[in-house]
Order: structure tokens, then sequence, then C-alpha cells
């Protein structure tokens, strides 16, 4: 399978944070949640396969290409969507375009002039006239025009509303249909992973927890509750993120494990928020 | 070249929205040129302010997150950098031609008429300023937040240029200088190509030094990933600076080149002591105290003593005939000649050798725990130092005096403390480690300091030689520190980068390096009588005996270290 990109032992420091180790990759034609609590190291990941900073070992691959040696050629397939406008805010909207198509070879005016209306974005509005999910959009129009097979979005959707949101959901199911496009999309709102993600990749504090299909994932765990008495030594040791009060407790529990459990122990399917929040108050307790 | 042309136009796009600003500029010279009566003035105010203008697309740069929009874009770091560059050159030669125009103008309607050669002059003297602001602030700007250094950066040229402006108002300062000076003030041509030239220099040495900040401390494939290596690039290094002390002495025997010999003499020898200390503690912790004397004795001393009294002789007696034998004969017949480095080594080992005794020999850490790598303000600050020591040792023994055979003691400071250096080189793995960035930084301030410090210290009417404390022998301390430690930076991290190759050819230059170091001296001179006959120009002669003399060291060097034994010294 052609992977849209990969990820080897990838590793940066900086002075209070590092990313340490981490690997995985997304295949093409698929959409990835790339999830973790603010400051987990997405952003970090997302910089480096831009290349916008040095990594200090690991290798990255997009398309197969390395991301530093051809990092123009990728750069044409690749576009982005940052949590806020990156286009100089004096700018029309229609100045955007002109600004930007002529780094593209496969940009389309076209394609950008439809997804402007589509989108109800006014031509002749400056980019600081226009509202945050105006913007988000005018963002994503620069992005789809030129044809990217890889979409990354970086947090796109904090402080968008329920609708806005939803509307970019849509977009993006009906931008990668043929098969041919991928997205990366990091987020720590993993509602809306659960409706358009294929893969998800889960990281805290610079670690990779889990790598994998979003199937898979909510298969290899489940959320346990039960009563004080029924919290054994051995169970304490295998739950993750593990809370406790006077009426018993909760937490989340590979599957694997599930054949030991008291027959009292209440198991419940976990949504991506419950595994994310378990993950990060278990820390230390995997690995 | 696309990638730059598509970088400069979108450099336009951003800054569209700030061109009504150079309004200001135009105003304040188009009144300036009409109260002072004479609108050349005019011209230059709106360059000097119009220029920095362009600056402000690092501030649209900070406010409108564009270094997200560069890491989307398809587009290399320095593409980036260039376009800027050249971007702001646009700038600066469209206001300046619009200015001109409008000075021309007023001088018409007020009837206050310069010569074109006059106009020509002032605009290039204008656009030298530009530049050298612009080859200052750049850098600062590509480096820090806009907001935080666009004071500071600016302030000092618009003092420097009210200062000047009033300065020169009142008095023609070129006048009243020197003969240089004013020669310069009778060619108006000469001026304004000067400045013109050296401001495209000078933009050119800051685009650089930008691409290299931009660029950062990017981990490349360094030697360092490999530390089992053998630094080819080192020795490389050393062979080429080997090479050089042939060529400095043939330039030395022909009597041309002199800015060749000077540049050379500011940092080579440095070089080949730094390089000579990297090797010094590992050779140590080999061979233990007592074989590392012995060995040092015999690879040291004995070819100073075979060059003292076979190869000087001969050599003497070769250029001097009888003359040699009158008068000193002790002083003129063994001489140390190229020697001194090699004397001076080994006094610089014996030093090493009885520290390491009064430390009771405790080993060297091994570089690996002892990592710690080298900033650009610890080479800034060494510069500083070392210039100083330097100064005061010029109070003592000025450049260029030679003292029991030693022709270049007043390096001394450079010499020893390039060893020490060398010896922490080693023990911190700088050779492997130092960033690419951290030599184009070098190189960029070696020719910088030789651009503005180097003329400094030379002109000057009636000035003493470099040395006894005089302000030229500061401005050339200030200058041969920066530039051997810039040059030094820029060719470890040139020949890590782009020489690392461990050919048969370079390994074969590199092992006869040291031998040839030893016999060069009688070889270049045979080689000089044999060619007198030739009259040509002597940059003419230096390079045909350069063509024939260096193959011919190297071969000679080769027949010796085939006799038996040999290798055991060379």
């Amino acid at each position: 399978m052609n992977n849209a990109f990969e990820i080897q032992n990838l590793c940066k420091s900086f002075k209070d944070f590092s990313l340490n180790n981490i690997s995985f990759s997304l295949p093409m034609g698929y959409i990835m949640g790339f999830v973790g609590r603010n400051g987990a190291g997405k952003t970090t990941t997302i910089r480096l396969i831009l290349n916008m900073i040095n990594r200090d070992s690991g290798e990255i691959k997009i398309f197969g290409l390395d991301n530093v040696q051809d990092e123009q050629k990728i750069k044409q397939d690749i576009a982005v969507v940052f949590d806020d406008i990156y286009f100089v805010d004096s700018w029309k909207v229609r100045e955007v375009e002109t600004a930007l198509k002529g780094f593209y070879s496969n940009w389309s005016s076209k394609l950008f002039n439809q997804y402007i209306n589509s989108f109800h974005l006014p031509m002749g509005k400056k980019v600081k006239e226009l509202s945050r999910g105006m913007k988000m959009k005018l963002m994503l129009a620069v992005a789809m025009s030129h044809e990217a097979k890889l979409l990354i979005f970086d947090e796109p959707t904090s402080g968008l509303d329920p609708v806005a949101r939803d509307e970019l959901l849509g977009i993006l199911s009906k931008y990668i249909a043929d098969g041919q496009k991928s997205i990366l999309f990091s987020t720590h709102i993993t509602s809306d992973l659960e409706k358009i993600a294929d893969y998800i990749t889960l990281i805290d504090y610079g670690n990779i927890f889990y790598s994998g299909t979003k199937d898979d994932l909510l298969e290899s765990f489940c959320i346990v509750r039960g009563g004080p008495h029924d919290l054994t030594d051995e169970l304490k040791k295998n739950i993750i993120g593990l809370t406790t009060n006077i009426a018993g407790f909760a937490g989340l529990l590979p599957t694997s494990e599930m054949k030991h459990l008291a027959p009292e122990i209440v198991t419940e399917t976990p949504s991506i928020d419950e595994i994310l929040i378990s993950i990060s108050k278990g820390e230390g307790n995997h690995e | 070249m696309s990638n730059i042309l598509k970088s400069i136009k979108l450099d336009h796009h951003i800054m569209k929205s700030r061109y009504p600003m150079f309004a200001i500029a135009y105003i304040l010279g188009i009144v300036l040129a009409v109260l002072s009566k004479t609108p050349i003035y005019g011209a230059l105010v709106v360059m000097i302010i119009a220029a920095p203008l362009t600056g402000q697309y690092f501030s649209i740069y900070e406010k409108n997150n564009l270094e997200k929009l560069y890491g989307v874009l398809p587009l290399k770091k320095f593409e980036v950098v260039i376009g800027r560059y050249l971007f702001a050159l646009c700038i600066i030669v469209i206001n300046g031609m619009i200015a001109a125009i409008l000075a021309y103008i007023i001088s018409f309607l007020t009837n206050k008429g310069m010569s074109s050669l006059e106009y020509l002059s002032y605009l290039s003297g204008g656009f030298f300023y530009v530049c050298l602001m612009l080859a200052v602030i750049f850098p600062l700007y590509f480096k820090f937040p806009f907001s935080k250094v666009y004071v500071f950066s600016n302030l000092p040229f618009y003092l420097v240029f009210i200062i000047t402006f009033s300065l020169t108002r009142k008095t023609n300062v070129l006048k009243q200088t020197g003969p240089t000076a004013q020669y310069l003030a009778s060619h108006l041509i000469i001026i304004a190509a000067i400045g013109l030239g050296l401001g495209l220099i000078l933009l050119a040495l800051s685009c650089l030094l930008s691409c290299a900040l931009l660029e950062g401390n990017r981990e490349v494939s360094l030697p360092a990933e490999k530390p089992e290596k053998r630094l080819f690039f080192v020795d490389n290094l050393r062979t080429w600076m080997v090479t050089l002390v042939v060529l400095q002495h043939l330039a030395e025997l022909n009597n041309t080149l002199y800015l060749f010999m000077m540049l050379n003499s500011a940092y080579f020898m440095g070089l080949l002591f730094l390089l000579a200390g990297y090797f010094t503690p590992g050779s140590f912790e080999r061979k233990g105290p007592g074989t590392f004397l012995k060995d040092r004795l015999l690879r040291l001393g004995v070819p100073t003593l075979i060059y003292a009294f076979i190869l000087s002789p001969i050599t003497r007696i070769s250029t001097h005939g009888q003359q040699a034998l009158a008068g000193n004969i002790t002083a003129s017949l063994f001489a140390l000649g190229p020697m001194w480095f090699v004397v001076m080594l080994l006094v610089f080992d014996l030093g090493y050798l009885a520290w390491r005794m009064a430390i009771k020999n405790k080993p060297e850490r091994p570089a690996a725990e002892n990592r710690r790598r080298l900033t650009f303000l610890t080479v800034a600050l060494f510069m500083l130092v070392l210039a100083a020591a330097s100064y005061l040792l010029r109070f003592v023994i000025p450049y260029g005096m030679s003292i029991l055979g030693f022709p270049s003691l007043d390096y001394s400071a450079q010499y020893l403390s390039f060893f020490l250096i060398g010896m922490l080189a080693f023990r911190r793995d700088w050779l492997r480690s130092i960033p690419g960035s951290l030599g184009q930084l070098g190189f960029v301030l070696a020719v910088l300091a030789t651009v503005l410090l180097f003329p400094v210290a030379l002109i000057g009417a009636g000035s003493p030689w470099i040395g006894h404390g005089s302000w030229q022998s500061a401005i050339f301390a200030l200058w041969d520190s920066i530039f051997a430690v810039g040059m030094s930076l820029a060719l470890v991290t040139f020949f890590r980068r782009f020489l690392d190759g461990g050919k048969k050819f370079g390994r074969f230059l590199s092992q006869h390096s040291f031998t040839v170091y030893l016999i060069h001296a009688p070889i270049i001179v045979f080689l000089m009588l044999a060619l007198r006959g030739l009259q040509t120009q002597p940059q003419l002669k230096f390079g045909l005996e350069a063509i024939v003399g260096l193959p011919l060291c190297f071969g000679i060097a080769w027949l010796i270290r085939k006799i038996p034994y040999a290798k055991k010294i060379l």
C-alpha cells in the first residue's frame, strides 16, 4: 500500500519538551485523526513534516520522498490549514489568489472561484474583515485549488461553531472521495474524528500511544466501571487512567485483559475523548 | 531563478499596503531640497528614509503569521532570503532614480545646478550608505523579532547620517584629509564606482549571512555521526595550508602579491597551530609521556636540525655565493627559515607535556562526554580578546619585526591561543560538530572586516607602522583577529562539507605535506635561480613557479620518504 507519509524514529528536543522517537504512517486515500491534548506534540510534528523546524534525528517521507531533500517537489502537493489565517490581513480575497497562484503548477483559478462561490466568500472583502469561519474556508479554498494530495489540518476547528465544523467535515469527505488524496487532521476536538477518520494516532507528552485504524482503537480498549471491592491489585496495574471515589472506580482497560474481569464490573465501548482523557491521566501507566 | 522571481513578486504583494509610506520620504526630501538650496541632499534623504521602510516587510511578516505561509509554500529558505534582498535593492534603485529626477527638476527650477558627475558621486554615496544600513539591519530582522530590534537597529544609522550631513554641510571634509582622499575628491567617477561596488558587495555578504542565520543549526550528516571515521578533511586542510606556505614564500621571493601575503599571514600559520593542537592530546594519550617526548624530539627536533645545518647553508650559499660566508656566519648560514613554526610547536608540545605531568597525567575526557557546542557569542568574545592581546603584544613587538629567526612573533598570541583552541576542539569534538552556519558567519565576518577595517588600518597620512600602540595598530589587531577566526571557521566547515574524501591522491598529498614544509625553501630558491633569465611580470613568474614548484616539492618529498627510516621522522 502506498503511504501519503511515513514517519520513522523522529526526535526533536526543546528546552522543556521533546518528541521521543515517534513513528507512524498514513496510507494514501484515508483520513487520519492526530489526537492529543494541547502541548502533546501535534504542532511540532506538523512543523517537522513541513520542514519548518529542523529535526534532531529520524526520517520523514512524503509520497515516498524525503521531506528535506525534495521539499519543493513535495510542497507542490501539500496544503495546510492552520488554526489561524496566515495571509496578509490587508489582502482582499481575490488578492490572495493573485499572490499565491504562481507558486503551484497545478493551480486552478476556476476551482478557486468555484470554492469561493460555494463558500459564499466575498471577493472584494479584506482578510481582516472575514469571520473566523470564513477565514478557515479561505484557507481551505487555497488548499484545495492546487489539488493537493495531502491536506494537513492543524486544529482547524478550534473556535468554530458546530455548524461550521459540520460543514467542514462535509467538504473534506467530498475532497477525498477519489481515493487519491489523504488528510492528516490534528485536533483535540475528537467528536469531529468519530465521524470522518479512518485512522487515529494518539500522542501524549511527545510519545505515540496508539497509531492504527479507528475501529481497532475502539475495539482494543473498553471503559470499565465497578464498585470499590471489585478493584483488585491486578486490575489496578492494567487500568489506564484509573479514577476512584466512594462509589467505585472507572478507567480504560485493554480488551485483552477483559477475560480476567469479575462479572460485576461493567464494560462499555469508549469514545476517542474518553481514551484521550484516560491516557492523559494515566501518564506513566503506559509506554 | 524563477522561484527567486516568485519570491520577489510575493514580497511586492506583501508590501503593497505600505507603499504610501514612501510619500513621507519624498515630502521630507523635497522640503529639505528647497530649504537647503542643495537639491541633491533631498534625494539623499529620500534614499536614506525609504530604504529602512523596506524593513516594514518584517513587521507585516510578524503581524500576519507569515512564517506559516512560507512554511507551506514550495520555496527554499535561501530563495526567500535572496528574493528579499533583491526586492530591497529594487526599492533602493527605484526610489534613488525617482529622487534623482526630482532633485534635477528642483535644481533646474531653483537654478542650483550641479554637474552630472557630482550628482552620480552623491547618489552612489547614498547608495553605499543605504546598502550598509540594510546589510546590518536585515540579518537582525531575520534572526530576531522585528518589534524588538527595529528602533535599536535603525537609530544609529540615522544619527550617523545627521552628524555626517551637518559636518559636510559646513566644511569640505574630503579636502581636509590625506592625499588618497584628496585624489578621490578630484576623481568623482572613482567615488561613484567604489560606492556602487561596495554597496553591492555589502548586500551580497549580508545576504549570505542571513541565509546562514535562517538555516540556523540545521543538522546535516556530519562526520559527527560517525565518530570512528578518520577526519580526512583535516588532512586535506593541512595539505592546503602547507601549499599556501609554499605560495607565500614564492610570492616573497618574487616580491609580488603583497595583499595575498598580508591576508595569508593573518591566519594560515595560526590555523596550522590549531590543527597541530587538535592532534596533540590524542597523540599523548596513545603514546604516554615518555614516547610522546621521544616522538616530538624525533619528528620536530631532528628535521629542524637537518634544516638549520644542511638545507639552510645550501640555500644561502646558492643564493648569495661567497657573500654568505662574510660577516656573522652563524646568523646567515644556519637560519631557522620556515622551521620557526616547528620550533615553536615543539615548545608548545613540551609545555603541554609539562602541564600533563603537573596534573599527574589525568586522562583527557572522551569527546562524547564532554561535547559542548561552540556558539557565536563565544567566538565573538574570543575575537575581541585576541584582538586586545595582539594589540598589547605589538607595543613590544611591532608587525613584521623578526626576532631570533622568528619572523612573526607579533602573532604569537594568535599562535598560542589557536594551539590551545585546537586542544579544546579535540576535547569537545568541535571539528566534527561546529555548525556549517558558523562557518558561513565566519566567512562573512572575515570579508566584512577586510572591507571595512583593513583599509582603515593601512591608510592615514604619516601613520606609524602597525604597533607601538597607534590607533591603526588597534584597528589592524581587530581586523586580523576577526579575519583569522572567521577564515579558520570557514575553512574547517568548507573542507568538512566538500573535501572530506579519503581518496588515494589526497592521502598521498597529506602524507607528504610535512616533508614539503621542511624542504620547500631550497627547492623554490633553486627553481627561482633556474628561471632568473626569464624576463616577465613578477605575477606571471610567480604563477609559473607555482605550477612547476608545487609538484616538484611533492615529488622530491616522495623520493625523500623512500629513504630507509625517513618515514620514522617525516
